[in-house]
């Protein structure tokens, strides 16, 4: 997993992620942004991306309709992705996990939790 | 439901545990927030399902560029747009945990936040206004409006 899209409209909320991430061991190098599903899609077209950390609440394209894209792009299916949302309870986590997201984190997001998703999701890579 | 009939301890654990997340300091449902005085800095978000109505967040602007600078040691100037954006956040991270707790068999769901500065002066008698203060004596307002 050696780079990572975060995308998510609030800056804010893609510092904190951002933030996250370096503290569980990325480079600002090695990470790209996108404020909404469809920005995702375009720097997916050109950039090899190895995760992606996505909101749900969004303008443009949200969240859902962004993973469903990339699980049906033969190209995209296969990369790793982890909602980072609000909305989450049992019944969200289930049915985004079942959409096709890897892992499913609350926000606020901690660099702990972000440092277990990555981690479980490379035991399940390797 | 009808945001009147959201219970006041789902309001008051969400906010807590999320102002203790980001901004680093313990939150209790006390203090007297001042909707009317000087220059605040709010967000607004509407709450779709299973709650209905809008949230509001505010604090004075002052405190906001502190807890700012709380959340990022310096690392980022308290700009007026990255303040905004900041509540904007958090409207959205306690709005979102509320929606979800709610009901947890249903799909939660939100508007996009919005937020401005200044006077905050769109009130009206039927909102439900709740306060929170922090560890450093801060004030956090939070209101609670149905759809008219």
């Amino acid at each position: 997993m050696a780079t990572v899209l975060i995308v998510d409209d609030s800056p804010t909320a893609r510092m904190l992620v951002r933030r996250c991430l370096q503290i569980a061991g990325y480079g600002a190098e090695q990470m790209f942004e996108a404020e909404h599903g469809r920005a995702a899609l375009d720097v997916l077209r050109v950039q090899p991306i190895d995760l992606v950390v996505v909101d749900l609440n969004m303008p443009v394209m949200d969240g859902r309709t962004l993973i469903r894209f990339m699980r049906s792009s033969p190209r995209h299916n296969g990369i790793p992705i982890i909602v980072v949302s609000s909305l989450v309870n049992d019944t969200a986590a289930a049915e985004l996990v079942a959409m096709g997201a890897s892992t499913v984190l609350k926000k606020p997001l901690s660099p702990a939790a972000m440092a277990s998703a990555i981690a479980e999701l490379q035991g399940v890579a390797a | 439901m009808n945001v009147q009939q959201l219970d006041t301890r789902v309001i008051d654990s969400v906010v807590t545990e999320v102002l203790e997340s980001m901004v680093f300091l313990g939150a209790e449902p006390a203090g007297d927030f001042d909707w009317g005085g000087g220059a605040l800095c709010w967000s607004s978000i509407d709450l779709h399902t299973p709650v209905v109505g809008e949230m509001v967040i505010a604090v004075q602007e002052q405190d906001a560029a502190e807890l700012f600078e709380l959340l990022w040691a310096g690392e980022r100037a308290p700009e007026p747009a990255a303040l905004r954006a900041l509540l904007e956040e958090v409207a959205n991270a306690i709005a979102g945990q509320a929606q979800a707790q709610v009901d947890p068999s249903a799909t939660a769901g939100l508007g996009l936040p919005t937020s401005g500065s200044g006077a905050f002066t769109a009130q009206g008698a039927a909102d439900r206004r709740h306060s929170y203060t922090l560890d450093d004596g801060k004030v956090v307002g939070l209101l609670l409006r149905g759809l008219v």
